[in-house]
């Protein structure tokens, strides 16, 4: 075995420890540099085919990406400027390229991220050629600075293995082929139908190229006058006068006098919910809120016109078979407001709010009301009813705030500010809580409970009293007798089987025993006295 | 002499002087090698050893024998129930002194030495079995208001048998923890009945020489503490003994399922004594993971408290170190 201090170098050459080379502790930290440098490169290798492996696993599903994206922009091409810009055949190129483009990119990711230790590396050839950790302890002691007699001579004996590990050359890296995994091999068909979607959706007309250029094309000269003229008369009474009004529908006839009058209506109502800005500062006046709200309400109603046809068909052929012709307008004012709870909220309140589910219940079942008064064509009792709520009900709704949020969910989940919070537990921020109010007992229960009345203080008298004796006479003893009876169920101790068995035994074989006596005695008897 | 080679003297030293006496322990002992080499290390790294095997297996020979190897004070107890603390540590006793007159007088109790063999310890109430405590771990014994230093090296060597436990008091775990090295002593193999029949039953007798005596071994013992140790390997042996506690994060699942009690900081402290003995043996002057794993086992296996359940499933302590061997790597280890 070698003494500890006779070192010889793995070639079998006698090491001269210590400073042989010139160099403190021969050199040794210029190899383990070196030693250092080429780990961190097989490691980089390593990681990179690691990595590369990895990423090539989900070559199908990166395979996926390019498809996808063709697919949305072209479906969003349909109703719009499409925003797929790559042809065809450039889309088909990207789509077979873009996978592997993404494959390399995260490998490349990986390896730059990878953060080889110094000490990783030094543990490398320590166990390519089972040094025991020599390198790391030498790198370690040298790099503090040796202090013991132990730590120079571990600097010292590992200046021959770094040598050795100098020269050996590091295995290639070998990593296990990449694999595709076979539950993604559907992913890759997938995508190449996806990709044929995309590339026939590109290929297919837009369906909706007209309508963006009309909306553009015509301005909407009415509702922009009925907002000046609102504006205008934003000074004046809140009470609409009849003049006012009249001129309002007047405008309102000339227009739905003109040809395709009504399409341009539903196309004036598109770019008036495009133009809400203006309908809100209507809106806000409450001066003006009648001349506002029937501007809203006319812009209100011819966007549900356009956008309700489908949901509500049987409205809009009722409106040409009203008889009283002298109101045209009354029913072209009437048939939004029964019509659209939507659109209608929107233009008398805030304008931000566009479900009909926000509005109170209480303005539903009017509206209702309303739309039944319309059915019986009551010309006279809607145009009071149009009035009275004109006047009184509806500028109170644009003042109106949020209705009381009667959602259950736990306080301070949403701790941001709301600018409609009321201090009555409407939407504010931290307030919402409902949970306890609800579990409070519905039957009134009493707050106090009957009790006993104080019995009062207990006073305790004390009298000083001689102790007397009590004579009391001795009881003679006398004879308790001798019990006749049974004295009941003794119980004795249970036995072990095997003991029970001995003794069953014992008193059969003594049973047979007398047996055999008693038989064998009257035949010795009889035969005694047979003889 | 520059400090390096100062360190290769000493450490040319301790591996000349570990082979002699395990040379000496060798004409006596047949076979068991890991015993001898884990008894020496031990001995070398100043801790106790609890030697654990049937009857018969020569634990009490190796131990009188390396006595006789290396020039110590020797002595033997035979733990027994009725052993008092009284009768290993020393009383007081009544004497005559020249005048005529009686004093009291401390009679030192077989304690006291260099050497101590507790054959059968298992076999002493726990009562006396505490009496080895502060012995051990303290090196010295207190009766009454006396405090006896001992002198180093001091070493106890305990025996235990596995099998009869009827009459015997299971060693408490201070008392296990105490011991740096708990040694399995197995059987022999078949080639080695022939040599052991030819040094008993014929009619040579063997002599067994002293290699080394007290003095030299404490030096030999500030040699080992010398050994320098990384952090890689002293973070290694951190993790191995964390990963002997139930609970712990670096706990395989059989430790934490089989085990409800792990290893102390006393089990790091003999790993990197241990490995450092390891080290000197292998030529080399810093402690590395491999020599911690060496020594793991019988270093850790008598620190892990197994529960009913490993009991029951009838888990070994030695099967959960060797599943925190496979769990725990060392630091900036790299897969094959």
């Amino acid at each position: 075995m070698v003494e500890a201090g006779d070192h010889k170098d793995p070639a079998g050459d006698q090491i001269t420890p210590g400073r042989a080379r010139g160099r403190p502790y021969g050199g040794v930290d210029g190899d383990l540099e070196e030693i250092v440098r080429r780990g961190r490169g097989q490691l980089r290798a390593w990681a990179a085919k690691e990595a590369l492996g990895k990423a090539f696993a989900h070559l199908f599903p990166a395979a996926m990406v390019v498809p996808c994206l063709a697919l949305i922009g072209n479906l969003i091409g349909l109703v719009g400027p499409s925003l797929w810009p790559f042809a065809t055949v450039t889309t088909a190129v990207l789509a077979l390229v873009a996978p592997f483009v993404i494959v390399a990119v995260y490998a490349l990711v990986v390896v730059l991220r990878e953060k080889t230790d110094r000490r990783v590396c030094l543990a490398l050839f320590d166990k390519l050629l089972d040094l025991r950790g020599r390198l790391q302890a030498a790198d370690e002691f040298l790099s503090r600075g040796p202090v013991s007699p132990f730590e120079h001579a571990a600097v010292e004996d590992a200046g021959p293995f770094a040598r050795q590990a100098l020269e050996t050359e590091l295995p290639p890296v070998r990593t296990p082929p990449p694999v595709l995994k076979a539950r993604r091999w559907p992913l890759g068909a997938v995508s190449v139908l996806v990709l044929g979607a995309a590339l026939l959706l590109g290929d297919a007309p837009s369906l909706a190229v007209d309508a963006p250029v009309a909306l553009v094309d015509e301005q909407p000269t009415e509702l922009v006058a009925l907002a000046e003229t609102a504006m205008e008369e934003e000074s004046e009474p809140p009470v609409p006068k009849e003049s006012s009004r009249r001129s309002l529908d007047g405008q309102r006839m000339a227009a739905q006098s003109e040809p395709g009058s009504e399409g341009e209506r539903d196309r004036a109502a598109r770019s008036q919910t495009g133009t809400g800005d203006t309908r809100s500062s209507f809106a806000k006046s409450s001066t003006a809120a009648s001349l506002a709200r029937q501007a809203g309400k006319a812009a209100a109603g011819a966007s549900g016109e356009g956008s309700s046809k489908k949901e509500k068909p049987r409205e809009r052929p009722a409106k040409p078979r009203r008889e009283n012709p002298s109101r045209p307008e009354e029913a072209k004012e009437e048939e939004p407001e029964t019509s659209k709870g939507v659109s209608g909220g929107t233009g008398r309140s805030s304008g931000s709010r566009t479900s009909s589910s926000d509005q109170p219940p209480a303005d539903d079942k009017a509206r209702n009301d309303e739309a039944e008064g319309d059915a019986t064509d009551d010309a006279e009792e809607e145009e009071d009813e149009e009035q009275k709520g004109a006047s009184t009900s509806k500028p109170m709704l644009n003042n109106r705030k949020a209705a009381v949020d009667r959602s259950l969910s736990p306080s301070g989940l949403s701790d941001q500010e709301n600018d409609q919070a009321n201090g009555r537990g409407g939407p504010s921020g931290l307030k919402k809580t409902r949970g306890v109010a609800a579990m409070l007992l519905g039957v009134p229960m009493p707050d106090h409970l009957r009790g006993k009345s104080n019995p009062g203080r207990i006073k305790v008298e004390r009298e000083r009293a001689d102790p007397e004796p009590k004579t009391s006479l001795a009881a003679d003893a006398t004879n308790r007798g001798s019990r006749q009876e049974s004295i009941g169920y003794l119980p004795h101790l249970a036995l072990a089987p095997w003991m029970q068995d001995t003794v069953r035994d014992y008193f059969l074989a003594e049973r047979a025993r007398d047996l055999a006596g008693s038989d064998s005695a009257p035949t010795t008897t009889n035969s005694s006295g047979g003889t | 002499m520059t400090t390096a080679d100062e360190a290769r003297a000493r450490a040319a030293e301790f591996k000349a002087v570990f082979a002699k006496v395990k040379a000496e322990v060798g004409k006596m002992v047949v076979g068991q090698e890991h015993v001898v080499d884990g008894v020496l290390t031990a001995m070398m790294a100043g801790g106790h050893v609890l030697l654990e095997g049937v009857p018969g297996l020569g634990k009490t020979l190796l131990v009188r024998t390396l006595s006789e190897a290396v020039s110590l004070a020797f002595s033997r107890i035979q733990f027994t129930p009725d052993m008092m603390p009284a009768d290993i540590q020393g009383t007081m006793v009544l004497t005559e002194t020249a005048g005529g007159g009686h004093e009291l007088t401390f009679q030192q109790g077989p304690l006291i030495a260099n050497l101590i063999l507790a054959d059968e310890i298992n076999r002493a109430t726990p009562k006396t079995q505490s009496a080895l405590l502060e012995a051990m771990q303290e090196k010295q014994v207190t009766v009454g208001r006396r405090t006896i230093h001992l002198e180093e090296p001091y070493c106890v060597m305990a025996t235990q048998n596995p099998v009869e436990q009827e009459g015997t008091y299971p060693l408490p775990e201070a008392q296990l923890d105490r011991f740096l090295f708990k040694l399995i002593v197995g059987y022999p193999a078949e080639s080695e009945y022939h040599a052991i029949l030819d040094r008993t039953t014929g009619a040579d007798d063997v002599d067994i020489e002293h290699v080394t005596n007290g003095e030299e071994i404490r030096q030999l013992r500030s040699t080992v503490r010398a050994v320098a140790e990384p952090e890689a390997a002293r973070t290694f042996a951190i993790r191995l003994v964390l990963a002997t506690q139930p609970g712990s994060e670096l706990a395989p699942s059989s430790v934490s399922e089989c085990a409800s009690l792990g290893s102390s900081p006393r089990g790091v402290q003999g790993l990197i004594l241990g490995g450092k003995v390891q080290a000197l043996l292998d030529d080399r002057f810093a402690v590395s993971a491999d020599d911690i794993r060496a020594v793991a086992l019988p270093v850790l296996r008598h620190r892990i408290l197994l529960n009913f359940r490993a009991q029951a499933n009838n888990v070994s302590a030695d099967e959960l170190v060797e599943d925190v061997l496979k769990s725990v790597q060392p630091p900036h280890a790299i897969a094959a």
